[in-house]
């Protein structure tokens, strides 16, 4: 009986109804007793395996005579005792039962539900980890890595809370903190490689690939149930933060060439002529962090023709800039005396084709004959420009529009259109990004548009424009690159037909934009506009129809004089005939410096008056 | 031209805003005894007034008239520094017809 009494299993024989008959040592040592011989086996069960027993397992070894392997607790002296009970009916009617320990069996379970759970919670650091690594990869400059990275220590990886620190050389800095004022600077080098304890905080070394770049503090929760900081997941969003530090340095370093690069080619130096002026604002956009490819450009094409460019180069960044600059040379090197708008953007369709980045770029460019004030422009799929012509409404130029630049539709098809400008005038041209949003449809932006600028239409160039761009970009934050260019035709001479006193208001109105054009100050530009309308009235009412005005400067004795004709086909009686009459003239004569009345074969009253205000 | 009535002390007082030229001053001249409403004093406010020439001036002289005959004055109240008090002043109309602004020149009536 040594080897059964030696056996590791519980092994017993049973009488049919249960009653244990023999049993060895193993069962002896289990169940804590020696008396088992007698006992009934679901006696020796715990109180859930004795049920067990009588409404299963026994009927089960009467009908299929034998048990395989089903889990039973003993009454052991310790406590239950899992076992494995394996049983079967011999010839004689004798149950032959063993039992062996389920312990292991038990642990190995228990390991099981402890490995489901580490796979569980690996995977809610792993969904942590790739947010985290998301959020740094999103943020733009090193700054808002630092910030992501922060909102991930207290949020994702589950720390109480946390400082960031930027990495200069071997120096820290103070970056931020969240849920806490910023730890104090860590004693002593970071030269670890992985996280390390440091007090009660960790210390998360950012190391980017060449350098340290930063070092993340993180503090622990402390209350009940919170999950332990993972190092391992620390150590790798330390591992991530280093090199979206890096990118975004370079990213940085990347954006300030282009800036850099388009700032160097927006510097435009306008020529100087007195028969135009030029205002211009561009605005970066500085959401995207990365300069768009806006242009403008002004430069004369011919003597006598002024060349004026606002364009749009699709794409953004330094490959945007540079196309966007080569665009622009290209424009000035094909632009030529007697080319036109229509030919120029053809040629420049031929050379999008060589320079891909600049395809599909829009265009807007103008050519003003600085004599005449004749006006030839053509857009490629570029916003109509808005003329703002005197006390007239501001105007959208929709003539002379075909595709964008290198499309393929719009090969051979180039057109442009003329407009006269009257002195004075002024033409705005500009990148979308004034008026298009996304809430609104381009008509809704591009009527918001021409109101805004007849209401700074009077102002002085320069305030116009920037108060224009202003009070556009008003309603959102520098989306986008705007480009605004105003030029005003001042014209070298007024002249326009003045068809009877109901035309009056409109004719003092453009005098007095041509004045304002010329440099006269709105006392001054008062004084002629009341001189030159009585001079009119005189005109109207002693000579009928055919009056014309015309104003021109010329240079005098003491500076620049504004000389304003008037010139009728009739004969003006003496003043004295006419009290109402001399009444105008004492006007003029305390207005102007001189006036002169000419008799040919019609009147013509010359006044002249020096375009500076006289001192009082 | 608004009439903005006539006061306690009868003084009628009309106000021009925009521009005062040939084009719109005839028509004026020929409402005169209706602007007036009878009133020997009145007071023409010029402040809003916007341009000024010698048609301005017509109608300024043909309103002083209509008061007179009526036994009464006309004050115009034309800011200084504006077109119009230069125009009046330059036509020899300055002086006592001028008050600054409506008050001084209803205060120069009573």
């Amino acid at each position: 009986m040594t080897g059964w009494d030696a056996s590791p299993s519980g092994l017993l024989v049973l009488d049919p109804d249960g009653t244990v008959r023999q049993a060895n040592g193993a069962v002896r040592r289990w169940t804590g007793r020696d008396d088992v011989v007698g006992v009934r086996l679901p006696d020796l069960l715990s109180v859930g395996g004795r049920i067990y027993w009588e409404t299963h397992l026994g009927p089960l070894l009467h009908v299929e005579r034998r048990l395989d392997e089903v889990l039973v607790e003993l009454r052991g002296p310790d406590g239950r005792l899992p076992v494995l009970l394996t049983a079967v009916v011999g010839d004689d009617g004798a149950v032959h039962a063993a039992l062996s320990s389920a312990r292991e069996r038990a642990r190995f379970e228990r390991e099981l539900v402890a490995a489901r759970h580490a796979a569980e919670r690996s995977e809610a650091q792993l969904r942590a980890l790739q947010g985290t690594t998301a959020a740094l990869s999103r943020a733009l400059g090193p700054d808002a890595v630092l910030d992501a990275l922060l909102d991930a220590a207290v949020g994702a990886l589950g720390a109480a809370a946390a400082t960031a620190f930027a990495a200069d050389g071997d120096a820290l800095s103070v970056h931020g903190a969240r849920h806490e004022d910023p730890a104090p600077l860590p004693a002593g080098p970071v030269l670890s490689r992985a996280p390390r304890a440091d007090g009660d905080r960790v210390l998360v070394p950012l190391h980017g690939s060449a350098a340290l770049r930063g070092v993340l503090s993180v503090k622990p929760r402390d209350d009940a149930g919170a999950e332990p900081l993972d190092l391992d997941v620390l150590d790798a969003v330390g591992a991530q933060a280093g090199l979206a530090l890096d990118r975004a340095q370079l990213h940085a370093q990347t954006a300030s060439v282009a800036a850099e690069l388009q700032h160097s080619l927006l510097d435009v130096t306008p020529p100087s002529d007195a028969r135009f002026s030029v205002a211009a604002v561009y605005r970066p956009g500085v959401e995207a962090l990365e300069v768009g490819g806006d242009f403008y450009d002004v430069f004369l094409v011919d003597e006598g023709v002024l060349a004026v460019v606002v364009g749009d180069v699709v794409g953004r960044g330094l490959q945007a800039a540079s196309a966007m600059g080569q665009l622009r040379s290209a424009v000035r090197a094909l632009a030529a005396p007697g080319t036109g708008p229509a030919e120029l953007l053809s040629r420049l369709d031929r050379f999008v084709d060589q320079v891909e980045a600049a395809g599909m770029a829009t265009l807007a460019y103008a050519e003003l004959e600085l004599a005449t004030g004749v006006l030839r422009y053509a857009c490629a799929g570029h916003p109509p420009p808005l003329l703002l012509a005197g006390a007239a409404a501001p105007r959208l130029l929709w003539e002379g529009r075909s595709t964008p630049l290198g499309a393929l539709l719009g090969r051979g098809r180039r057109t442009e259109s003329v407009e006269q400008l009257p002195p004075g005038a002024r033409l705005l041209l500009c990148t979308d990004g004034l008026f298009e949003r996304r809430d609104r449809s381009l008509d809704e932006g591009l009527e918001l548009l021409t109101g805004v600028a007849a209401e700074v239409a009077t102002a002085p160039l320069g305030e116009a424009v920037r108060s224009l761009t202003s009070r556009m970009l008003a309603d959102e934050r520098g989306r986008d690159d705007v480009c605004v260019l105003l030029v005003q035709w001042v014209g070298g001479v007024l002249e326009r037909p003045v068809r009877d006193v109901d035309d009056l208001a409109v004719a003092r109105g453009d005098l007095s934009v041509w004045l304002r054009a010329r440099g006269a100050v709105p006392a001054v530009a008062e004084e002629v506009v009341l001189a030159a309308s009585e001079a009119l009235v005189n005109a109207l009412q002693h000579s009928g129809p055919g009056v014309r005005l015309r104003a021109e400067t010329t240079p005098g004795p003491e500076g620049d004089q504004v000389v304003v004709t008037v010139l009728d086909a009739g004969r003006w009686r003496p003043a004295a005939a006419d009290p109402e009459r001399g009444r105008g003239l004492q006007i003029i004569g305390a207005l102007v410096d001189d006036v002169v009345l000419e008799a040919g074969s019609g009147t013509t009253v010359v006044l002249r008056r020096r375009l500076e205000e006289r001192a009082s | 031209m608004t009439v903005l009535g006539t006061d306690a002390d009868g003084v009628r007082v009309l106000r021009v805003d925009g521009e005062l030229d040939v084009a719109v001053v005839p028509a004026l001249l020929d409402r005169v005894g209706e602007l007036l409403d009878g009133a020997a004093d009145a007071v023409l406010d010029l402040t809003g007034a916007t341009f000024f020439d010698s048609s301005g001036v017509r109608l300024v002289d043909r309103l002083l008239r209509a008061c007179r005959s009526a036994g009464g004055r006309l004050v115009v109240a034309a800011p200084p520094g504006s077109t119009s008090r230069r125009v009046l002043e330059v036509v020899g109309m300055g002086g006592d017809l001028l008050a600054d602004d409506v008050a001084s020149a209803l205060a120069a009536l009573r």
